[in-house]
């Protein structure tokens, strides 16, 4: 086997330099990266632009080209992770990465620490499980004996908003097709998916979001400007379906027999007043704006749930039926 | 893939590989490498000797080479330790400890709440996501009755048939996805593993017997099983009705000239076509099978008999 050994040498070969656009284009991305990274990582100082071009195989001659390709492997070093500072002088930018900020601290964490860990992330999947880099990183190991307890689901934008409400910034985003920006308050996770709260600037009111319904990308706006209300409880901050926003609010009352009586909380919500009957059966009042949400819910339970007031809402249900009843 | 995604995973392979090469004192061979960071040897082999050839200036400071086929990495040039966690690493690492530790009867003071701790200095996050997991009346005595292998007797709803069963349940795996809890066990009423919603039982006793434990039949860690017996079903749904489509797993979806969406569901019981069709309401129709279509104003008549008088 061929000893390949990468060491040292202070300056590359003048040949190297020379071969223009037969060697670009022989020049892996990995490996123009690579050099890029361990460059950066390498100096004790930022880096122009041309020092860069004048170290690191691969890039075009032409300023424009270089700067454009020097931006795109920038991306791919930033989406890894690798946080490279950027900063100007006298018209120039300058490129840095500095140690401190690339490696992993030393996390100084015991054995059972270590293997509470490697529990939690066997037993826990995130989308479509840990990384493999997460397990590489901390040396973990997962314990295949071990059963999954909890799957929960992912998106592209999660990470995004971590960081947001990290940084106490905004974040802009598409939604149902409309340009948003939000002070993030929370993320959270309720029945099956994730949200994101906060101060909706194009409404100007709360609003909640779910995540997995953002158009694209999401990106980080105004760091250090947001202000979590001190009354803020992220538990409540979702409304139950039968209270989007939508029609006057109106008190509902419903009789739930015995089969179903067990699902009303999850159903109509902790906010929901419920009455125990003799039979098992329980009568429930909950407030609704959203008629819709509301016949849905109800007809979901099928013969296990009757609306008993206020008479409109009754007659809007026998009208439904009627409907339906007289479909051919 | 796009180019620059290949470029991730290939630098983001490079990234993890260099430090575990550099912590073997007896170096690493190909293949233990593709096994570990699962690829393909070509794939590792290609990387490798791709970087053998890099240009190291003085300054790239990282000494990686072979002998004897085996890659060793110099553990005190740059690269020699692991790297900063991504964002989406990092939401996985925060979110997976956060998710254990809201679990009911979690430890919020053992070795994985330290843990946590340390981590969050070394995320510089402090971010905690606000999981608000479910807890229905029977989720500890089944999950005890799992860690204990007892049978156990329930009272369950089948929303698919719209009946309530009792059952003798040996429970073997117990597990929340997508916001619902969820128990493998084998059922002697069926003779064979199931899927139960936890908070669809509605009464349960410990029998006062055990079982052998095993493993299921079924996959944990997923929401919906795919049920034994279905039959498709053809609907024809109005434009306002998409959420359909969105909402459950469809297949066959067309639209028609005049906006109605014709779609195939696969239904796994009466109950639930019946509570599909009612919340549709008069803007839905059955086009097959035929002894279906009036399955939706059957329903709503027997349901308008609790209105009347």
């Amino acid at each position: 086997m061929s000893i390949g050994r990468c060491s040292s040498r202070t300056q590359p070969p003048a040949a190297f330099r020379t071969l223009g656009a037969m060697e670009q284009r022989r020049i892996d991305p990995l490996q123009r990266q690579y050099e890029l990274l361990l460059l950066l990582l390498g100096s004790d100082s930022p880096r122009t632009r041309q020092q860069i071009a004048d170290v690191v195989h691969g890039y075009p001659a032409d300023p424009d080209s270089m700067r454009k390709q020097l931006r795109r492997d920038l991306d791919v070093l930033e989406a890894e992770g690798v946080p490279v500072r950027l900063t100007e002088r006298d018209n120039e930018w300058f490129y840095e990465v500095r140690r401190d900020e690339f490696y992993l601290p030393e996390l100084g964490l015991t054995w059972e620490e270590q293997s509470a860990l490697e529990l939690a992330l066997t037993a826990v999947r995130v989308g479509e499980g840990a990384p493999e880099s997460v397990l590489h990183k901390l040396n973990a190991e997962l314990h295949p004996s071990e059963p999954l307890l909890l799957a929960l689901p992912t998106g592209g934008v999660l990470p995004v908003l971590m960081q947001a409400r990290d940084q106490r910034a905004e974040v802009t985003f598409t939604y149902s097709g409309k340009a948003r920006r939000l002070g993030l308050w929370d993320v959270m996770f309720q029945r099956g998916h994730w949200y994101a709260v906060g101060w909706d600037h194009g409404y100007s009111e709360q609003r909640t979001y779910r995540a997995d319904r953002i158009d694209g990308e999401a990106r980080i706006a105004a760091p250090g400007t947001v202000q979590v209300p001190a009354d803020f409880d992220a538990r409540t901050a979702i409304p139950n379906v039968l209270q989007f926003v939508g029609d006057a609010p109106v008190e509902a009352e419903l009789r739930i027999d015995a089969v179903m009586a067990p699902a009303v909380p999850s159903v109509f919500g902790r906010d929901a007043t419920v009455e125990p009957k003799a039979d098992g059966a329980v009568t429930v009042q909950v407030t609704v704006t959203h008629r819709g949400a509301f016949r849905s819910t109800v007809l979901g339970l099928l013969d296990h749930a009757e609306v008993l007031g206020p008479p409109e809402l009754r007659a809007e249900m026998v009208r439904w039926l009627e409907a339906l009843a007289a479909q051919r | 893939m796009s180019p620059a995604e290949e470029s991730g995973l290939r630098l983001r392979r490079l990234l993890a590989m260099i430090p575990w090469i550099a912590d073997q004192a007896g170096g690493v061979t190909v293949d233990e490498l593709a096994r570990r960071f699962g690829s393909d040897t070509k794939r590792v082999a290609r990387d490798l000797e791709l970087l053998g050839q890099v240009d190291a200036a003085g300054e790239f400071n990282v000494s990686m080479w072979a002998e004897d086929e085996r890659w060793f990495v110099d553990g005190y040039g740059h690269l020699g330790e692991p790297v900063r966690l991504t964002a989406p690493e990092g939401f996985a690492l925060v979110t997976t400890i956060e998710a254990i530790l809201a679990v009911p009867g979690a430890d919020a003071s053992g070795p994985l709440a330290s843990a946590r701790t340390k981590l969050r200095t070394a995320l510089a996050s402090s971010w905690k996501p606000a999981l608000d997991l479910p807890e229905p009346e029977f989720l500890d005595a089944v999950r005890q009755a799992v860690a204990d292998h007892r049978r156990l007797e329930v009272q369950y709803y089948t929303a698919s048939r719209d009946d309530v069963t009792s059952r003798r349940i040996d429970p073997l795996r117990c597990f929340l996805a997508e916001g619902d809890w969820h128990v493998i066990a084998h059922c002697h009423l069926t003779e064979s593993d199931r899927d139960f919603r936890v908070d669809r039982i509605r009464a349960l006793r410990d029998t006062g017997e055990s079982f052998e434990p095993r493993e299921p039949t079924m996959r944990t860690g997923v929401a919906f099983q795919p049920a034994e017996r279905t039959q498709p079903v053809v609907l024809d749904v109005a434009p306002e009705h998409w959420w359909v489509a969105e909402a459950y797993p469809v297949r066959d979806v067309t639209r028609g000239t005049d906006g109605r969406i014709r779609l195939t569901v696969d239904v796994a019981g009466p109950a639930w076509l019946e509570s599909l069709l009612l919340r549709l309401g008069a803007n839905a129709w059955v086009v097959e099978p035929d002894e279906l279509r009036t399955l939706g104003p059957g329903a709503a008549r027997r349901l308008l008999r609790l209105y009347e008088g």
